[in-house]
């Protein structure tokens, strides 16, 4: 993976420039070589409110298209804001607090 | 809140206020780089790439303030990786496995999230068959199917550094779909590499296919569809009556995002008749493609 740019420089991005957006924590998230991360107990007691998010056969519309196929669908729409979103949110939210955030701004388009 | 699904979705607005967010519509005279765009384009309908912008200005300029990125960056499709453990374990209780795994592409966090935990299980030999991935987007927004592979901002405004990504440009503003989130005109780093060696496939809908699958998703499984996750649908659809002429008895396996429950309006729109099948034209992609290498020809050059 090619490392973020400063559009100045064109040399890789002083980590301190996005000290000033992320927390230390998302960073080194962000850089880790590590295969798998731990989940906080705190972030997975949040998850439980809809975690895990069920996993559907269709065969209502298996039988509609007459396919010899077999569908299925992850439903990520049980969470409260209604989609996948808050999987991050909550985590994001998380090592901010830990690291004494006060305030989160963010975007968003479909306003989960 | 990129400013037209702030008209599009109202209760949404409301919504997060509930939870105790303020929220503001993009662009907006909030910011400096809001104020140049609405000088620019006064009537402009907002973007996710100009929404970032202004939240990231926003952040640089409040005490004690960061800001949250919804997706793209590693940490954030890592996050999103739960939907893929889980799913992995699902499809163990089926005692059944995914020939094809789809699902919609904004900037590519859920479709990562379910697609690679399957992808460690296939390149890592645990997988029992050859696992397929399509990522699906919007003809109104074709990141990787119309786009190209060079450095560019994650943001309109230029605030955030550039990355190596499929991108339509970063001024680009999408046509105002419905399916507000998939209006990037990037997609994730990671997504993209994956893209770019063809470990996964991709797909464009436009907007009056997909609601016609949404509505027969609504109609045969109950779920009302986000329009996002209507894309993943129409897409499963496809290959599921590719096996009926076939006659294969494929697995697939697709991510349906979220609800619709927001979006009647956007329903209302498609029962009338009323919604534009947004294609977003080749012309258009490649002049904000060309004044992406004309800004950064050493980096972006062949």
């Amino acid at each position: 993976m090619k490392p973020l740019l400063d559009p100045k420089t064109l040399e890789p991005v002083d980590p301190k420039m996005l000290e000033a957006i992320f927390p230390r924590e998302l960073l080194a998230q962000e850089m880790s070589m590590e295969r798998f991360i731990q989940i906080p107990e705190e972030i997975r007691d949040v998850y439980r409110l809809w975690r895990p998010t069920p996993m559907y056969r269709a065969l209502g519309l298996e039988r509609a298209l007459k396919t010899p196929a077999r569908i299925y669908y992850k439903y990520e729409g049980v969470s409260p804001p209604g989609s996948h979103k808050p999987n991050t949110a909550v985590a994001q939210a998380y090592y901010n607090m830990k690291a004494g955030t006060e305030k989160l701004t963010t975007e968003t388009g479909a306003g989960q | 809140m990129v400013k037209i699904s702030y008209q599009q979705k109202p209760y949404r607005r409301t919504m997060m206020q509930l939870y105790g967010a303020d929220v503001h519509p993009s662009p907006s005279p909030r910011t400096e780089v809001g104020r140049r765009i609405l000088k620019e384009h006064p009537e402009s309908t907002g973007s996710l790439g100009i929404a970032i912008s202004e939240a990231v200005e926003e952040c640089l300029h409040s005490e004690n303030t960061k800001y949250s990125l919804g997706s793209v960056l590693n940490h954030v499709l890592m996050h999103q990786t739960v939907i893929g453990q889980e799913a992995l374990e699902q499809m163990a209780i089926a005692e059944d496995y995914p020939d094809h795994i789809f699902g919609c592409v904004g900037g590519g966090s859920s479709f990562a999230g379910l697609a690679e935990p399957f992808y460690y299980e296939k390149i890592t030999g645990k997988a029992p068959k050859d696992v397929q991935f399509t990522a699906v987007e919007s003809t109104a927004c074709p990141s990787i199917t119309g786009g190209e592979y060079l450095y560019d901002h994650g943001d309109t405004g230029r605030i955030i550094p550039l990355v190596l990504m499929y991108t339509l440009g970063h001024d680009f503003v999408p046509d105002p779909i419905h399916a507000g989130g998939l209006r990037y005109h990037g997609m994730a780093p990671s997504l993209s590499l994956m893209a770019k060696a063809g470990a996964i496939n991709s797909v464009a809908y436009n907007q009056v296919e997909t609601f016609d699958a949404a509505s027969l998703f609504a109609k045969t499984e109950g779920i009302v569809p986000a329009p996002e996750a209507a894309h993943g649908i129409k897409a499963a659809v496809d290959e599921a009556n590719r096996c009926r002429e076939t006659g294969e008895e494929k697995t697939i396996l697709f991510l349906l995002t979220g609800h619709g429950h927001f979006d009647m309006a956007s329903y209302e729109a498609y029962l009338s008749g009323k919604l534009q099948p947004y294609e977003l034209p080749r012309q258009k992609i490649q002049e904000s493609l060309t004044r992406l290498k004309n800004m950064y020809p050493t980096i972006n050059g062949e």
